[in-house]
């Protein structure tokens, strides 16, 4: 549960932090385009997606655990 | 035609699967099976139906037309989705899963009743249920019926079926009022979708789930593709995004042009020119020129401002039958947006434009609370959460958050990138917002030179709508048959008996969703957040608490569902006194769910320490003998 809250937490802090301070800038200039997008959303959007990605499938490969609930009662209908 | 074919094929296959399920079903107890497929889901099974229950008519309908209308704003107001798998799958779905296996529970409120040893919890949240589903289901209705008719709208055979629904329910109160390609439509897709479901199954749900969620993956990326290649490339879009102005609104009066008398019609949605053909309008309801008259009424338009935008109208003016018969002249003032008005820009920046709020669309506080609310708002969701009641076993769950990761990651960008850059293939879509997804999925196929693969694109989010539908007409029967009628009247029920009750309510359920919907609100969008909140905050306290925290107690699940639920409907209620029409209130500029979950964990805390402590035999047998979760970590 902690682990979740904390990287709910982490995710909100960067997108949210970041395109506060750079999302607002309605100059648009072509070269700060980052693979044909806005920086903004490249950096504040695009990349922690991927990046929150990456650490949901780290997470269930290697840290979450397979249980056995069988032993205390739990039965399928 | 070939679109209708593609489309009625999708449907064809929707329906075996529905029949497979039902076959399969034979022999294993009803409830079991019909209501959560014997707790028995693979990694895919389990896996798709929760990414296509998750992505409804919300994803495919009313995210296009807020990405279409605020630009790339909509995309960091969508961009919570990136944890979604992690966090809504994580926090919950072992627990849930392993709790409700140690008490037999197949619903939410019959997990609740068991939890605490208390009809009375069971009965609150069923009706908790029922109440907030039903505004799920209207926004679906609204939009299956409406990706329908967008695509149906050029065929001969369906305009002949219009006219023929238009002449049977002419002057029937309520029904005859609703336009009759949206209600023909609506009929259609209430039917197929009540028939399936009801047939199937919980099973049906799910492997239909699947071959939709497979749908939606494939017609997202294809779409993305003829974006890119139609448009030189997203940072050609950028650039054309970066040069567009937020349109304005007004009304016209048209006079005929021509030396003609008789009666012109401009549906709603036409283009017309206005004065020397400086400026064109687009309608925002149908006007026209009445026989014998030569001016007709005030009508409503929008105004492009983007020159490209004009320019690029201007040359299909030609095509419209009405052109050269009419004039359009601006009578009074024009309004422009509240936020970005006349704003380069304003569409690839933040907080993005808005024709009503001045802070624009997404001011800070709204952003964050979006990336609270399109989490937790899903952890609290009943639908989503009997479907984590219903996997095999924990490795299956762990793979099947890979699985959704992926899937979410492949599905909502890629609708950010399409959508925003919609705007420079359909200009003046802010008439009737909720179809900008049909619409280009039209524009953009007709463009290839494949108009027939609009059919498998808009299968898309028909699929989206049906596969979150079905979830949740599932949902509804499941509390009126499992937590109302066998717990409480009818306990020693036959199975078929049982049966025949679960058809009957969800096609009754169907009938009464499809009445209610005749007339929807114009934002799909509005509703679906609504029935979000409110299910999210009347849920995520009692259930999260009800799993981690031994020393809650019924009175505080029901204190918390009845202060979520409080909270949601005064600060909705706000928003329509404020605003004169259904809307949320954002007290200190945060959306309703956030103070409605605080008010509603307050509750659960607050009154479960004030009362007794829960009984020994119920401690034990979810949590174990030391009081920690008994051998089930999040």
């Amino acid at each position: 549960m902690v682990f979740m809250l904390v990287t709910w937490g982490v995710f909100c802090v960067w997108t949210l932090g970041y395109n506060a301070l750079h999302a607002a800038d309605t100059g648009f200039i072509v070269e700060e385009m980052v693979l044909g997008l806005p920086r903004w959303v490249f950096f504040g959007i695009a990349l922690p997606w991927v990046c929150a990605t990456a650490v949901t499938i780290l997470f269930a490969l290697f840290f979450m655990k397979d249980e056995d609930w069988s032993a205390d009662g739990a039965e399928a209908d | 035609m070939d679109v209708l074919l593609v489309f009625a094929l999708y449907l064809v296959v929707v329906f075996v699967l529905a029949g497979l399920a039902n076959r399969s079903a034979r022999g294993k107890s009803f409830a079991g099976e019909y209501f959560l497929g014997s707790r028995n889901l693979g990694v895919w099974a389990f896996g798709l139906t929760y990414a296509a229950t998750v992505a409804s008519g919300g994803t495919f309908v009313g995210l296009p037309s807020l990405l279409y209308t605020h630009g790339w704003a909509a995309g960091w107001f969508i961009c919570a989705y990136m944890v979604v798998p992690l966090v809504a799958m994580g926090l919950i779905a072992k627990r849930i899963n392993h709790a409700s296996r140690l008490c037999g529970a197949i619903t939410i409120p019959e997990l609740l009743r068991k939890r605490f040893g208390s009809d009375g919890v069971g009965g609150f949240s069923t009706a908790m249920v029922l109440f907030f589903l039903f505004f799920f289901l209207l926004a679906q209705f609204k939009a299956g019926a409406q990706i329908m008719a967008t695509l149906l709208e050029g065929i001969p055979v369906y305009q002949l079926a219009v006219m023929g629904v238009e002449r049977l329910v002419g002057g029937v109160p309520w029904v005859g009022d609703a336009e009759p390609g949206y209600l023909l439509c609506l009929i259609v897709f209430a039917a197929a979708v009540v028939v399936y479901t009801a047939y199937g199954g919980f099973r049906a749900v799910v492997w239909t789930d699947v071959m939709q969620g497979l749908v939606m993956l494939l017609g997202t990326l294809l779409m993305l593709g003829f974006v890119f290649v139609q448009l030189g490339g997203f940072g050609r879009v950028t650039e054309q995004l970066a040069e567009m102005t937020p349109p304005e609104f007004g009304e016209v009066v048209l006079h005929r042009a021509g030396s003609g008398k008789q009666e012109v019609r401009v549906p709603r949605g036409g283009w017309v020119s206005i004065g020397n053909g400086e400026r064109v309008a687009r309608l925002a309801a149908a006007g026209g020129i009445p026989a014998g008259t030569e001016a007709g009424e005030p009508v409503a338009v929008l105004l492009p401002t983007t020159p490209a935008e004009i320019s690029r109208v201007r040359e299909r003016l030609e095509a419209e039958p009405w052109h050269g018969e009419v004039v359009a002249e601006l009578e009074g003032a024009v309004r422009g947006y509240a936020a970005g008005a006349g704003e380069r820009g304003a569409y690839v920046s933040a907080p993005g434009p808005s024709a009503t709020n001045p802070a624009g669309f997404l001011p800070l506080a709204l952003a964050f609370s979006f990336f609270i609310f399109w989490n937790f708002g899903l952890v609290g969701n009943p639908a989503f959460m009997v479907r984590q009641m219903a996997y095999r076993s924990t490795a299956v769950l762990r793979r099947a958050m890979i699985l959704v990761a992926v899937y979410f990651a492949l599905i909502y960008f890629p609708l950010v990138l399409i959508f925003t850059a919609a705007r420079i293939l359909l200009p003046g879509m802010e008439v009737d917002p909720d179809r900008v997804m049909p619409e280009t999925a039209a524009i953009l196929t007709a463009n290839a030179g494949v108009p027939w693969l609009a059919g498998f694109l808009v299968a898309a989010p028909f699929a989206a709508v049906m596969s979150s539908v079905d979830s949740f007409l599932l949902m509804v029967s499941s509390a009126v048959v499992r937590d109302v009628y066998q717990q409480k009247i009818n306990p020693r029920a036959s199975e078929a008996r049982l049966r025949t009750l679960s058809h009957a309510v969800t096609l009754l359920v169907g009938l009464l969703a499809l009445l209610a919907v005749l007339h929807p609100p114009l934002f799909l969008q509005d509703l679906i957040i609504f029935a979000s909140a409110g299910l999210g905050a009347c849920f995520l306290a009692p259930i999260v608490m009800a799993l981690y925290w031994p020393r809650m107690t019924g009175a505080g699940a029901v204190a918390g569902m009845l202060g979520g639920c409080g909270a949601v409907l005064a600060l909705y209620s706000v928003g329509y006194i404020q605003n004169n029409r259904f809307g949320d209130y954002y007290l200190l500029g945060l959306h309703p769910f956030i103070w409605a979950a605080a008010v509603s964990f307050f509750f659960v805390v607050a009154v479960s320490l004030l009362g007794r402590r829960p009984s020994e035999d119920i401690r034990r047998t979810f949590f174990g003998d030391g009081g920690g979760a008994r051998r089930s970590n999040p």
